[in-house]
């Protein structure tokens, strides 16, 4: 009787096709997703997906210029514009190789909230990096900027890279939900950023393009509210607490000197002045001088870099303040440690912020 | 039996039906009549001139009566190491189907059965389904009293008992239950014994016939009693307190009980270093886990869950499978079958043939079904992968291949969630499985310290303990867990 | 056929890994912090240590089977009580894990199969005994662990301690909610009374060592989500699950199936405990088995299709009352009739 029953289950899960057996043949593998606003006030998505199979060279595959190509789907949402894309290739979408999702700057109206709903819910795993970039996503989407890579696996390092140089904040798509999610709580987006150089005349192995994150966007509420320069978003990590490395260029009186701090470590403390909050930060770190005049002084150089430091606080300071955007955590300290004071506020904690007193003080140390 | 020489002979050939095989000698021994009946190829013709003919031929007494030759054969003189007095023909029978010449002398209504096997059987040789490098290289014979002999050279202790005991109905093949007194529980022995007396086969001819008898209950998947053709693996274990049963004519030994952790142990485990040894055995471990699992759950990840797979190996993946014809599942169907089908070609076909099978297999297989774009290169590694780790653990081949394409259809219908229900009842019928109230899973689960220093890791000789069928036991009973 | 018995150790980690998987398939309605839920872990186990008292010393004391202490003439009375509550505990627990397999794997296997299969298997090791269950519990509980290490060791998440807060007026409604479920969804005491008979000694180090391990391993989990994923938990449902779907390594890219692969494993093991538990008063419990999973399948459908949630009112009180009368009311009981007859015998 239990052979029977076994057989039945077996035979039935088999046959059924209960399974939705999808092989892996059938699949569009997706590298990364830009959007952009379409004429019709809704969304064209470009997908840049990998097409191996006319591949005949026997050796290892990657997504590499030859491998991947840029397919585009319209629709008055995400979703529609992947059934599109789905109708279009009649392979299953997969996203849960996605590297970068790219979001244009012309749909900083739009808001987050309908893109982060669907990337939740997709196969897109919740540590991928969502950027803004500067015009058409889907022209970076499709830049070929490298001979043999792929432009999403170059752009999501660029992005890496800036996050780890603390010159832009991570906006992977966990950490822009929780930081949206709170009403006051603000998130610096990345702005991505290709630019076109001089042309390179006949030499067509010499790249004009050039790729980079130049700031951010910032984002309170599933809104983006206003932009920010490089400095501030690296003023932004540092009054944040999560900086850990980060590169200066220095004027000194001999001359400009580049110094390399690592190893930064970030102490915050919360108190209250006069009613207000004071947010005491302290920045320690070991620097090492990469270039310098042939005269010039160490300690000069390190009492410009801790100058320089306060002064990317400062302009991260400014940008808080005038909005209101918390961008540094401020309402979660006040939750955490001032448990009382925080009733005063009543969970809109933007009088805080515009409020907030800080005391940095920044301290380097050799290496 | 008959006091006529002839009557009694005749009573004989009946039983046997006039069976062409059944040779009678018939002398004379001072005047009297005697008859020396044997089986055609069950006796040493040589043996039995030197040690019988002879000595008989030299008894002279003046008026010797039948009961005087009986009593010289049977009390005077020595023929042999073995010696019975026959009285009823189904004896005389059963002793000539087991070797022994039988005499008759006319006037003495009894017979006297004389041991002299001497049948042609193959010499000790190579353990060819074990095969190591620092072990013995005598393997078990067809023969019993053979094998027996290779294991008392191995464990010279008086303690060391052989127990003949007989089964099949119809072979009566003889069955012997080897133990070390004193370390092999009274209990299990018993089991072990009314086990063999409980089979009701009519031929026992492998040992396949017996283990059935000696498996306590439990899941069908595995099975608590193991088979093993060296004898120092059956001295072994018989010091350990397991019991082991050999079989007249069949050169394997089956030992009981018999864990899981022990099908990842071999012989060349104790003459190396621990360290080494460990090792390998973690590899055996690993081996047995990817020769299961891996087919199924590659089909499981290219069909269902392509987002475990690392970005290049996916790209590969899929590029390689736009190119075949098949769906990834049916390609993983037809290599394993195929594998399966080289496999057993190879171990049924002649040696000298044999390479044939490797060279068919490597050529079609191997490289042609890719270059033609049937099979997908990453498939055909897999495969490569799988087969190579099935070898590694010889003792679990039936278990890993039912194992492996249950997973592979799971895999392919329901993704890991498949696998999973797989898994879990395999997983609970290897742990159900007893055999003489031993835990299959024993040391692991229930867990006992003590009989662990040769389970993952192998301990060095001077701190490692022996796997006793008094800890494991005591594990089940008292707390393990 | 002689009575088959499990250790201590064995019955802990089943009761845990029963927990352990009520846990994975609570889905999160809001998780604004997760301090009123550790909170309300830490009084509910506390709560549950007091419950355990009667049954504990029932045991302890030489008891053997609190149905056959109670109505020695009719013992499967009591025990089809205990069959009941299981069954809907069976049912409602696959019906869970069939949601969360939809809501994460919907293309995997259709709701029926899952059902089906995971009550095949789960009759398939009921009908081979405890014995069986408690040694592959014991294996599936390092499995977790190793793969709970592995994927907190390749986590790419950030800690921040910030989510960690002190509880306010705001978190006394989400504190008591949780702290109900956690008692109503105490049914280890029930299911403790009615394996009660198979285990070999132990009573209180079963017991209590599950408590401990339930409260250490819980906590901890629930610390670790909090300070990684915070409010994203009210996004994935699944806290758990999502802590796993966070990790990531160069050569396995998503660890989201290999924790269902895990998940899977351990709701086979688990139901295949309440199907044993269901097949108590069956005199044939092989047949029994296969009877009682035919009936949870049924449940489960029933579960699935109506949406049930454990922390829903009926449930919740289904289960409470599961909780006090037969995994404390009924032990109590049978400890004064123990006590009773202990001292009529002397």
């Amino acid at each position: 009787m239990k052979r029977v029953l076994a057989a039945i289950v077996l035979s039935a899960a088999l046959l059924s096709g209960c399974g939705k057996i999808s092989d892996v043949r059938r699949r569009l593998v997706v590298h990364s997703i830009g959007i952009d606003p379409s004429d019709d006030g809704g969304y064209t998505v470009s997908y840049q997906v990998f097409s191996g199979g006319g591949n005949s060279d026997s050796g290892p595959v990657d997504a590499s210029e030859s491998t991947v190509k840029t397919l585009v789907s319209d629709g008055k949402t995400l979703a529609e514009a992947e059934e599109g894309l789905r109708l279009k290739t009649g392979k299953e979408v997969f996203l849960g190789d996605v590297e970068l999702i790219v979001i244009s700057d012309s749909l900083k109206d739009e808001g987050l909230g309908e893109f982060l709903q669907y990337f939740r819910k997709s196969d897109v795993y919740l540590g991928v990096n969502a950027v803004y970039c500067r015009g058409s996503a889907s022209k970076v989407i499709g830049t070929k900027l490298e001979q043999g890579e792929a432009a999403s696996i170059l752009l999501r390092e660029v992005v890496e890279r800036a996050v780890e140089e603390s010159r832009a904040s991570s906006s992977r798509i966990i950490e822009i939900s929780n930081a949206v999610s709170a009403p006051s709580e603000a998130i610096a987006i990345p702005l991505l950023e290709v630019k076109r150089g001089e042309d390179s005349g006949e030499d067509s192995t010499v790249s004009n393009l050039s790729v980079g994150i130049t700031g951010g966007i910032v984002v309170s509420g599933v809104r983006p509210v206003k932009s920010a320069d490089a400095d501030a978003c690296a003023g932004i990590r540092l009054l944040r607490g999560n900086a850990k490395r980060l590169s200066l260029s220095v004027n000194t009186s001999s001359g400009a000197a580049s110094l390399c701090i690592d190893n930064i470590k970030i102490k915050r403390k919360l108190g209250f002045s006069g009613g207000s909050p004071l947010i005491t930060v302290k920045i320690s770190g070991r620097y090492k001088i990469m270039s310098a005049p042939e005269n010039a002084r160490e300690s000069e150089i390190v009492s410009e870099a801790e100058k320089a430091l306060l002064s990317l606080c400062e302009k991260a300071r400014r940008l808080s303040a005038e909005s209101g955007d918390d961008l540094f955590g401020i309402g979660r300290m006040i939750e955490k440690y001032a448990p009382s004071a925080s009733k005063l506020y009543g969970g809109d904690f933007s009088e805080a912020v515009k409020s907030s007193v800080y005391d940095v003080f920044a301290r380097l140390s050799e290496y | 039996m008959s006091p006529r020489l002839e009557a009694s002979v005749a009573g004989i050939k009946s039983l046997f039906g006039g069976s062409s095989d059944l040779n009678t000698v018939r002398l004379e021994v001072s005047g009297v009549k005697c008859g020396i009946m044997t089986l055609e190829g069950m006796v040493k013709s040589s043996d039995l001139s030197k040690m019988l003919f002879e000595p008989l031929m030299g008894f002279e007494k003046k008026n010797a009566e039948p009961r005087d030759v009986f009593k010289f054969i049977s009390e005077q003189a020595a023929f042999s190491t073995e010696e019975a007095v026959i009285n009823l023909f189904s004896e005389a029978a059963e002793k000539l189907c087991s070797g022994f010449a039988i005499v008759l002398v006319h006037g003495c209504p009894r017979g006297l059965a004389v041991s002299a096997q001497g049948f042609a059987s193959r010499s000790v040789s190579e353990p060819d389904g074990e095969p190591d490098i620092k072990g013995t290289r005598e393997a078990l014979s067809d023969n019993l009293r053979a094998s027996m002999a290779l294991i008392r050279r191995r464990v010279k202790s008086p303690k060391l008992r052989f127990e003949l005991l007989k089964a099949g109905k119809t072979s009566s093949t003889e069955i012997c239950l080897v133990y070390i007194e004193g370390k092999t529980p009274e209990a299990l022995r018993k089991r072990a014994k009314k086990g063999v007396e409980a089979i009701r086969s009519d031929l026992v001819l492998t040992s396949g016939s017996v283990i059935p008898y000696l498996s306590e209950r439990g899941g069908s998947l595995f099975s608590g009693v193991s088979t093993t053709e060296r004898p120092d693996v059956v001295a072994a274990k018989v010091n350990e307190g397991r019991i082991a049963v050999l079989i007249d004519g069949v050169p394997f030994a089956a030992v009981c009980p018999s864990l899981f952790a022990e099908s990842f142990q071999a012989v060349d485990d104790y003459a190396d270093k621990p360290y080494y040894a460990t090792y390998l055995r973690l590899i055996r471990y690993f081996a047995f886990f990817v020769s299961s699992l891996l087919p199924g759950l590659y089909v499981a990840c290219a069909v269902h869950h392509p987002e475990v797979l690392s970005r290049s190996l996916l790209l590969n993946l899929l590029a390689s499978e736009e190119r075949t014809p098949y769906p990834v599942t049916a390609e993983m169907m037809i290599v394993i079958v195929m594998f399966e089908i080289l496999r057993e070609a190879g171990i049924r076909l002649p040696r000298a043939i044999g390479g044939a099978v490797s060279i068919v297999g490597g050529l079609v297989i191997g490289d042609a079904a890719v270059t033609s774009g049937l099979i997908s290169a990453p498939l055909l590694i897999i495969i490569g992968i799988t087969a190579t780790s099935a070898f590694a653990v010889p003792a679990l081949t039936p278990q890993m291949t039912v194992l492996r394409i249950a997973n592979v259809l799971a895999g392919a219908a329901f993704g890991f969630f498949g696998i999973a229900v797989i898994g879990a009842s395999a997983l609970v019928s290897a742990c159900v499985t007893d055999s003489f109230s031993v835990p299959y899973t024993a040391p692991l689960t229930p867990f006992t310290l003590r009989a662990m220093s040769d389970v993952f890791l192998k301990f060095s000789e001077r701190n490692r303990k022996p796997m006793t069928v008094e800890s494991l036991n005591g594990a089940s009973k008292n707390g393990g867990d | 056929m002689p009575l088959r018995k499990i250790s201590a150790g064995q019955l802990m980690l089943l009761l845990f890994l029963s927990r352990i998987m009520h846990t994975m398939i609570f889905r999160a309605e809001s998780f604004a912090s997760g301090t009123p839920l550790m909170l309300g872990l830490l009084v509910s186990t506390a709560v549950e240590a007091l419950l355990a008292i009667p049954l504990v010393i029932y045991f302890s004391k030489g008891g053997a089977d609190p149905a056959s202490e109670l109505f020695p003439s009719r013992p499967r009375l009591l025990k089809i009580f205990y069959s009941v509550y299981f069954l809907v505990i069976a049912g409602t627990t696959v019906a869970l894990f069939t949601g969360f397999l939809q809501s994460e794997f919907s293309n995997v296997v259709s709701p029926i199969f899952s059902v089906l299969l995971i009550f095949a298997a789960s009759a398939y090791c009921a009908s081979n005994g405890v014995e069986g269950l408690g040694r592959a519990g014991t294996v599936v509980f390092w499995l977790f662990a190793g793969l709970f290490v592995f994927m907190a060791s390749v986590n790419e998440g950030g800690f921040d301690l910030l989510n960690i807060r002190p509880m306010t007026e705001n978190d006394l409604s989400p504190f008591f909610e949780y702290l109900a479920d956690g008692i109503s969804s105490a049914w280890w005491l029930p299911m403790f009374c009615a394996l009660g008979e198979n285990l070999r000694s132990g009573a209180a180090k079963a017991a209590y060592g599950y408590l401990v391990l339930k409260l250490a391993v819980l906590e901890a989990l629930l610390f670790l989500v909090t300070i990684i994923l915070w409010r994203y938990v009210d996004v994935l449902g699944y806290p758990i699950f999502a802590l796993g779907a966070y990790a990531k390594t160069d050569f396995i890219q998503r660890f989201d199936a290999i924790n269902m692969l895990v998940w899977a494993i351990n709701c086979v093991i688990v139901v295949g405990t309440y199907v044993f538990i269901c097949t108590k008063p069956s005199k044939k419990p092989k047949a029994g088995s296969y009877a009682a999973a035919a009936l949870g399948a049924g449940i489960a459908f029933i579960s699935y299709k109506s949406g049930l949630r454990f922390n829903d009112g009926v449930f919740l009180i289904f289960k409470a009352a599961g909780v006090i009368l037969l995994g404390t009311a009924v032990p109590a009981a049978a400890l004064i009739k123990l006590g009773l007859k202990r001292r009529a015998e002397k």
